[in-house]
């Protein structure tokens, strides 16, 4: 096995763990600032990911500007948050949403 | 003139595309709300035009796939992009009596937002490869969780934080499936796949569950449908219901198409499986949420991924009558949840009680919440019967037994939550949360109407939608040109 096949199976392998690891913290981070943080982790591990699989230069642009649309539109969220409910936090944001209506059953 | 028509119908993947992004520049250019969604109304419906005109031509005319070098057009669609876009156009025409909620100068950006929302889901359906895919999914999705995030009440806020961070895990995902499938098919094209030598059969099979996941989770299929309740519990009644249903339906048909490409060896299986363990999983779990739900717009939003189920299922057969079946049940549901969320703006409040007496107090909106729920119940003479239907032959046909359970399953769950709908329309008097909305109701009236017409003109005449689902499904599996 070359260096090279070694160095692209453990770039693929940080790859993984970060989008896997930015997904887990983007879905159930405590922070809003957490979890965006989280989205962008998993997409730079998209991007790691593109790259050592020799994706085209469209893609790997395609995945930029993926990346960006999402930072921007949830950083926009973080304010309109603080701005509604006075918290970033999401127990807190919760716990509003439950004080205005009743919970649905959970499976 | 003549040219002009000769020249969209030539191009008519990219017009419907230019109509939809150049209308949504022009609908955010105007100052004025009311102007703004004129123009709109106009530019989606010369778009709903054209992509009904090239649907017609392709299956029912029997003309040639056209291909270039970004769109392309396959049998799923010349079905569906008609189907999406008419039914944008009578969201749109819907939500136009709620826009004056809004404020002045927010109007706009909310109607530009709609028509960005129909763009991204008719260019992923006419996406040529897996990076248009990739990019039109995400920008629908992002338009359609700032169409949340604009809604009134705070608590849609939450549903579109879910959105977006679901969204951006999911982008990540399907970037990093995307390059696996790639890199193992040797193909960036979305029919690449069908006819590849594939090298690494297990990798592209990876490839493809990381892409197909993410679409799932947008379908709003369960149990990836945490951003659901939020989103439909606390939207804005209206436009952005029926955008966000819409949207659930244009990514299964996305999802339908690609998974009819993954007839490689090696390959289909491993798709097949994915996709079954998604719908049975669908279908339980989303029945057992609607049976339950106590809000009004979420018990939509959980018979939604039940429906999706039962077209995931039907995908996963992999055959023309299985793919026939699930675009049948993709019109069945689409034009059902449209009819109910429509239907249900005619209330203000969002509770089970706010249905109490509405059948007496604005009965065309009780007919057409009634027919709606009877086409998820699957009743006969309605679009519901015959997604079920085909849904239950082509799994007899395959030997899928248990495949008929999933459509059982469904229908006995819409039985007990449609009736109880239903119960609340007719047999209950209006109480005070029973408070109809005569604002909202006023443009609402003619497309619910529209909507619940075809629900029952479809089952009482289905041959001519049951030839276009199989001619549709012979295209999208290269049986015919």
């Amino acid at each position: 096995m070359s260096a090279v096949m070694i160095a692209n199976g453990a770039l693929l392998a940080v790859a993984f763990a970060l989008v896997f690891g930015g997904a887990a913290t983007a879905l159930t981070g405590a922070n809003l600032v957490k979890r965006v943080a989280g989205v962008i982790a998993a997409l730079t591990g998209a991007m790691l990911g593109l790259a050592t699989l020799g994706a085209s230069a469209a893609m790997l642009i395609a995945a930029v500007a993926i990346a960006l649309a999402y930072c921007a539109l949830g950083t926009s969220l973080i304010v309109r948050f603080q701005e509604s409910y006075g918290a970033i936090e999401t127990q807190a944001i919760d716990d509003g949403d439950r004080s205005d209506e009743p919970q649905e059953p959970r499976t | 003139m003549s040219a002009v028509l000769d020249l969209l119908r030539a191009h008519a993947p990219m017009a419907a595309l230019a109509l939809l992004f150049g209308g949504a520049a022009v609908a955010l250019m105007t100052p004025h709300g009311r102007t703004s969604w004129v123009l709109a109304l106009i530019a989606m419906a010369a778009a709903a035009a054209v992509a009904a005109d090239m649907g017609w031509r392709l299956l029912a005319a029997g003309g040639a796939l056209e291909t270039s070098a970004l769109l392309a057009i396959d049998g799923v669609a010349a079905f569906s992009a008609p189907l999406i876009a008419v039914l944008m156009f009578l969201a749109l025409l819907a939500g136009g009596s709620t826009l004056a909620d809004k404020p002045k100068r927010a109007q706009a950006y909310v109607v530009a937002l709609h028509l960005a929302v129909a763009a991204g889901w008719v260019g992923a359906l006419f996406a040529r490869d897996l990076i248009g895919i990739v990019v039109s999914v995400h920008a629908a999705w992002l338009a359609t969780a700032a169409l949340v995030a604009v809604s009134a009440h705070r608590g849609a806020l939450n549903g579109a934080l879910r959105m977006v961070m679901s969204g951006g895990a999911g982008a990540a995902f399907m970037l990093l499936g995307a390059a696996l499938v790639i890199y193992a098919t040797g193909s960036s094209a979305v029919a690449g796949a069908a006819d590849a030598m594939i090298s690494a059969p297990r990798m592209a099979t990876l490839g493809y569950v990381l892409l197909i996941a993410p679409l799932l989770l947008m379908a709003g299929a369960a149990p990836l449908h945490a951003w659901a309740g939020p989103a439909y519990g606390r939207s804005d009644a209206g436009l952005v219901l029926a955008v966000a249903s819409i949207s659930a339906l244009a990514v299964v048909t996305r999802l339908a198409a690609v998974a009819a490409t993954t007839t490689a060896p090696g390959l289909a299986d491993g798709v097949a499986a994915a996709l079954v363990c998604a719908g049975v999983a669908s279908v339980l779990i989303g029945s057992l949420q609607a049976v339950g739900a106590v809000n009004v717009r979420r018990l939509v939003a959980y018979a939604g991924a039940a429906q999706a189920g039962c077209v995931l299922v039907a995908i996963a057969l992999e055959s023309p009558a299985g793919l026939a079946a699930a675009l049948v049940q993709l019109l069945a549901w689409g034009v059902g949840a449209f009819a109910l969320l429509a239907g249900i703006a005619a209330s203000r409040d969002t509770t089970l009680a706010a249905l109490d007496g509405l059948g007496r107090r604005s009965p065309l909106a009780g007919i057409a919440i009634t027919i709606g729920a009877l086409s998820f119940m699957g009743a006969p003479l309605t679009l519901g019967f015959l997604g079920r239907w085909r849904l239950i032959e082509a799994g007899v046909g395959a030997g899928w037994w248990w495949a008929t359970g999933a459509a059982i399953i469904t229908s006995l769950a819409a039985v007990f939550y449609g009736g109880r709908l239903i119960e609340r329309l007719y047999f209950r008097r209006a109480t005070e949360a029973s408070n109809f909305d005569v604002d909202a109701w006023r443009l609402a009236r003619a497309p619910v109407m529209v909507a619940a017409i075809l629900a029952v003109a479809c089952g009482v005449a289905p041959a001519w939608m049951l030839d276009l689902a199989q001619r549709a499904a012979m295209l999208a599996l290269g049986l015919t040109t």
